[in-house]
């Protein structure tokens, strides 16, 4: 809860002011009336204009542009004056119990056409830079710029107000500050900013996130349509499968088949060949070797047994007729050697009979001989048989051979035998060269689409990724942009709420502020029977006025003074209302359009209770006489600006009660 | 004896046996031709042969370096029928019995002659 009091107003080279002037303001709680009494033209609203652009700058002047602004200023800088213009306000801010004594001067200089203007703020006789860059938000949160009007305001301009076409809006607008719905008007204003700025922003960065948008979406596409692309595969790899099985199996079926049917032995017809060849070499080999065994000189022999068994019977006799001879020869040789023995030794005739029994003796020896034998040649047959039995061996062996030789001929000849003829393999050559194509096709369409589908799976992958990556940028880059996005809805639904809120609580204000501005109205007015309600209608805020009767009267019917009235009452309802900071209340000649009765209620009812300090600036006219009297002892002290013809200015003057007696 | 003649149809004989059984030399065919028709106890029939376009046939070659062996079984034969040996009664009975032992080699029937051959030959010597 703040307050604020204006402790002193200094001016210079403004308006009527042209050397520095200093009013005074300090108040006691008991009194809070500052009076300052003075000619038209000897500068009180100069005065109000400096209270209000001295605190509050540009904004004090609601509704007018910074030039137009600039052109007041302009327009009050005396011509007559060196330096610069300036307006100091020292003023005493007790804020959370620590009161602060602040100095804020506002200097305006002429450059050129153009006029600059600075403002300070002292503490403590020094300057506080930072401060002066917050001041107009400090001094906006003990009442806000677009109440200083009703605070610091100029009677000739409640007349104004006093309009019934203003009214409303003034009613309206004060409320909504008092209540502090500016807060929410700004909070929709804002939000409104926001979504302008969102609006703009995505304006720009739109562009860049449906690309993002799209990116995402077309890698999701591809991702679609590569996961099928997958499944389809995989179905087909599946298929695939099965048909090289099929294949597979037909082949190894009917290559048992062909097998059976001469196949193989086709296939080892050349091996088959070679060992029938072989076959027939050894045959050959072995009848080769049989004819050499038959060309033995001696093997002949054998088909002769019963001669060769006579041959050897004629051997043995030839044998021993040889023998015999050779013994009679030795004989003879014997018994002529005998014979030459005995005759030296025997008589002869001894000796004759001797050789005569010799000779017959060998006589009968060699008669036992077989004669005229031709003789054979020399070929002991026992030598033969030993040659023919060797040959009968050889020959054995011979055979034995040839039978196992052409044994194996026989075999090998039956396997040619099985080997089927070129035409008659031809067909199943054929088939199984088409089986064996077809077990190829499909082991080939397989492995293609194995590698299709670990394409597809890497593809997949990397779209994944890139997926990923993608959304992942939307979800970071733009993120923003969809808090945006949802931020711009809230903001959206909030100002709906914000809107209805404001009407809700207006209406309620409304109820409130008719009883109020009753009460003000009633106590100011001398007509109290005229009156016997203010209405404030909840949605537009038409002030209307009831009668003791119940009739409705149009604020037309009221004369100007009553109107006045009632803005005054209007404004004492929201000053009183007022509870976000206590402020000084000025108020320019407010007393011109009344009458005694309603001069001195006013001074009662509203002068006097209004703030813990009221200035009053008035006309020599207005607070005189009775008025004054009605004031005095609510009032604080007294002032008077006189106005010097000659030097063209203002001097401010501290007057007495007794100036007035 | 140092040359032997047979006759044009002995060298037509041998020429096919050469060729039925395998065995090269007309020497061993004609060895086997005589043993064969000496195994035979008949006395083969008396002919006159003319030896035009027959062929001449060396005896040491003709009886592999047995001629002593042969002569003797021929002698032994000879000598068997009650006829006085002589070289040219040898020389006969040979011819001969080498042409009837021919025929009878060539007039067999069976696919494998030499086998057939070989075998008879077992079956006499067991």
């Amino acid at each position: 809860m703040a307050k604020l009091t204006i402790l002193s107003i200094s001016v210079e080279n403004l308006g009527p002011f042209k050397e520095r002037q200093t009013l005074e303001l300090r108040v006691t709680g008991r009194r809070p009336v500052i009076l300052v009494k003075a000619l038209n033209g000897s500068g009180k609203t100069t005065l109000l204009t400096a209270l209000q652009v001295g605190l509050y700058g540009h904004k004090a002047i609601s509704g007018m542009k910074r030039t137009e602004y600039e052109q007041l200023m302009l327009g009050m800088q005396r011509k007559d004056a060196v330096g610069n213009s300036s307006v100091e306000v020292l003023v005493l801010v007790e804020i959370g119990g620590a009161p602060r004594t602040l100095t804020v001067r506002r200097e305006w200089r002429r450059k050129g056409s153009d006029l600059i203007e600075s403002l300070s703020i002292f503490e403590d006789g020094s300057k506080d830079l930072i401060f002066s860059d917050t001041w107009d938000e400090f001094i906006g949160s003990i009442l806000p710029a677009e109440l200083v009007q009703l605070f610091l305001f100029d009677g000739e301009k409640i007349e104004a107000l006093a309009n019934p076409e203003r009214l409303p809006d003034l009613l309206r607008r004060a409320t909504e500050v008092f209540l502090g719905i500016g807060g929410i008007e700004a909070l929709g204003g804002d939000l409104k900013a926001l979504e302008r700025r969102s609006m703009l922003k995505n304006k720009d960065s739109s562009a860049e996130f449906e690309s993002a948008r799209a990116n995402v979406a077309s890698w999701e596409d591809q991702e679609q349509s590569l996961a099928n692309e997958l499944g389809n595969s995989i179905q087909a790899q599946a298929s695939a499968k099965n048909v090289v099985e099929q294949a597979q199996r037909a082949l190894s079926k009917y290559t048992a088949e062909a097998q059976r049917r001469g196949l193989a032995a086709y296939e080892q017809a050349a091996s088959i060949r070679h060992t029938v060849v072989v076959s027939q070499k050894e045959s050959e080999a072995a009848r080769s070797a049989l004819a050499e065994v038959l060309s033995d000189p001696v093997l002949p022999m054998v088909w002769l047994p019963s001669l060769w068994q006579r041959y050897i019977e004629s051997w043995e006799a030839d044998q021993h007729s040889r023998h015999s001879k050779l013994l009679a020869q030795e004989f003879k040789k014997r018994d002529q050697r005998l014979v030459a023995a005995m005759a030296q030794k025997l008589p002869k005739n001894a000796t004759d009979a001797f050789r005569q029994a010799l000779a017959e003796d060998l006589q009968q020896f060699s008669s036992k001989r077989p004669s005229n034998q031709p003789t054979l040649q020399d070929a002991p047959p026992k030598e033969a048989e030993r040659q023919m039995e060797d040959g009968k061996k050889r020959l054995r062996q011979a055979l034995d051979r040839l039978a196992a030789t052409r044994e194996d001929l026989d075999r090998a000849e039956q396997q040619i035998g099985q080997i089927p003829a070129e035409e008659q393999i031809a067909t199943i050559l054929k088939s199984l060269q088409e089986r064996t194509k077809e077990a190829t096709a499909a082991e080939a369409q397989l492995a293609a689409i194995t590698t299709r589908i670990e394409e597809l799976q890497t593809n997949l992958i990397h779209v994944r990724a890139r997926l990923g990556g993608a959304q992942e940028r939307l979800t970071t880059e733009f993120r923003d942009r969809s808090l945006e996005a949802k931020g711009l809805e809230a903001s959206i639904r909030a100002r709906k709420a914000l809107l209805l809120f404001k009407d809700k609580l207006l209406a309620s204000k409304a109820q409130w502020l008719s009883e109020m501005i009753t009460n003000e109205f009633r106590n100011l007015l001398r007509k109290r029977n005229l009156v016997s309600k203010v209405l404030v209608d909840p949605v537009s805020y038409q002030v209307s006025i009831e009668d003791g009767k119940g009739q409705e009267l149009s604020m037309d019917r009221l004369s100007a003074g009553e109107r006045q009235l009632l803005a005054i009452s209007v404004l004492s309802a929201l000053i009183k209302e007022r509870k976000g900071g206590r402020f000084p209340v000025v108020v320019d000649t407010p007393l011109a359009r009344l009458d005694q009765e309603h001069r001195s209620s006013l001074i009662k009812r509203f002068f006097a209770t209004v703030s813990h300090q009221v200035v009053v600036l008035s006309t020599d006219q207005e607070v005189d006489g009775i008025a004054y009297d009605t004031l005095k002892p609510y009032t604080n002290s007294e002032y008077s600006l006189d106005y010097d013809d000659g030097v063209g200015s203002t001097t401010i003057n501290k007057t007495t009660a007794e100036n007035f007696a | 004896m140092d040359r032997i003649r047979l006759n044009a149809s002995a060298k037509n004989q041998l020429a096919t046996l050469k060729r039925r059984t395998g065995i090269e030399h007309n020497n061993a065919l004609c060895r086997h031709a005589l043993c064969i028709s000496l195994a035979n106890p008949s006395v083969p029939p008396l002919e006159s042969f003319s030896f035009g376009g027959g062929i001449e046939i060396d005896w040491r070659t003709l009886t592999g370096g047995q001629d002593a062996l042969y002569l003797n079984l021929l002698a032994v034969r000879i000598l068997s029928e009650g006829k006085k040996v002589s070289e040219e009664v040898v020389r006969q009975t040979f011819i001969q019995h080498v042409h009837r032992g021919l025929s009878y080699l060539v007039s067999r029937r069976e696919d494998d002659l030499l086998v057939e051959l070989a075998k008879s030959l077992e079956a006499i010597a067991n």
